[in-house]
């Protein structure tokens, strides 16, 4: 029971009015940059360190906390309201929630995410307080078999997306792989698509490819659509 | 428009799929899997499944495919982007966004030229401010900077 003494002590020192205007803060910054493609809650956190610098320490990490969850829900912002999500973990926010702004339930739908993102913030803490010690132990016996089952279930989660035209979907997750083989083949150390750049040697990551198929994808489609034509500001209409 | 970009799908695959082929080993001298060996797979599959959803679409000869849209305006937007991104390399993130800005505005929002210019010079202003002198994390650097 010694966590949750330690968890009972660190909210007596943690609360306090300077430090709720500093998490209050910190949180509302964390919004504003999540809401930035391509700026998630880590880029968010390197970014706004310096500022912390010179404030108490109990405070600064509070901000640096709320900076970090504020950055999580701001990213479902675009996600909901673009359909453009700012890093990988909310992508998945694309799904139902920009339907969802589609049919005009655009303020039900980042209520809920809010919620959600509350939630699984708050399950996600009290997991990580309670399982990290059992979870490093595993983490540590983690090895290729467990990796390939990893990549196995991926391939499983494939299925279960790619839906009824499944040649598209199949093309699809086949750019994905071509797109993954792109840098140094880590068996033989040989450069693959790399084309001399040393940009390209590290591999594509996923903010710049999120960037370029939700947003720009996005982009152009309501161009190709016509839609700064009509100077509405409405959301595109995919076919079926 | 889908089946114009099923072909320039396979276009790339096909590009992929030579460099697997020519550039690229499919088994080391080892015996062990090659840097080819998973991109020459993809490539030909990516290849089979183009042909194959071409030739699906062929079949289904829908009428909507006629509608082109204004794929005019989109493909200038494409182009400007291309053009964005050499004006980074050239002249750096402040006046490449600049230039950017207003050569966009200058299309989109046409007869509004004051409007543009301020948008086009006050936003990346705006971004240098924030970013470069107040957080310190600097715009992308070009060849010929500016000397801020």
């Amino acid at each position: 029971m010694d966590i949750f003494a330690d968890l009972l002590m660190g909210l007596s020192v943690a609360i306090s009015p300077i430090n709720i205007v500093f998490l209050l803060f910190g949180a509302m910054v964390g919004m504003i940059v999540g809401v930035i493609p391509g700026f998630g809650p880590s880029a968010g956190l390197a970014i706004l360190l310096p500022v912390t610098f010179g404030m108490d320490p109990i405070g600064a990490i509070m901000m640096l906390a709320a900076i970090y969850y504020g950055a999580m829900y701001g990213g479902t912002i675009t996600s909901i309201l673009l359909n453009t999500p700012g890093e990988s973990p909310t992508v998945a926010s694309t799904f139902d929630g920009f339907p969802l702004a589609k049919k005009g339930r655009a303020g039900p739908a980042l209520v809920m995410q809010a919620a959600a993102s509350f939630v699984g913030g708050t399950v996600g803490v009290i997991l990580i307080t309670i399982l990290a010690p059992l979870f490093s132990q595993v983490s540590r016996s983690f090895g290729p078999p467990e990796y390939f089952l990893l990549a196995t279930m991926g391939m499983l989660t494939l299925i279960v997306m790619i839906g009824a035209n499944w040649k598209l979907g199949l093309i699809s997750a086949l750019i994905g792989f071509a797109l993954g083989t792109v840098g140094v083949d880590l068996e033989t150390g040989q450069g693959r698509y790399t084309f001399g750049s040393a940009e390209l040697i590290g591999g594509i990551y996923f903010i710049p490819i999120a960037i370029g198929l939700f947003g720009l994808g996005e982009l152009y489609y309501a161009f190709y659509k016509g839609l700064h034509k009509t100077g509405t500001g409405a959301i595109v209409q995919y076919d079926k | 428009m889908r089946i114009p970009f099923l072909v320039a799908l396979m276009a790339a695959a096909v590009f992929y799929s030579y460099i697997a082929f020519v550039d690229l080993n499919f088994m080391t001298r080892t015996g062990r899997l090659g840097p080819g060996f998973f991109p020459r797979i993809i490539g030909l599959a990516t290849i089979v499944l183009c042909i194959w959803a071409i030739l699906d679409e062929l079949r289904a000869e829908k009428t909507e495919d006629d509608y082109l849209g204004y794929w005019r305006d989109a493909a200038v937007m494409i182009g400007m982007a291309l053009g964005y991104a050499v004006l980074l390399r050239v002249f750096g993130g402040y006046l490449a966004t600049v230039v950017f800005l207003l050569v966009a505005l200058t299309v989109l929002n046409q007869g509004r030229l004051r409007q543009n210019l301020l948008l086009a010079v006050l936003i990346p202003t705006g971004v240098y401010a924030l970013f470069d002198q107040i957080l310190n994390a600097n715009m992308p650097p070009g060849l010929i900077s500016l000397p801020l």
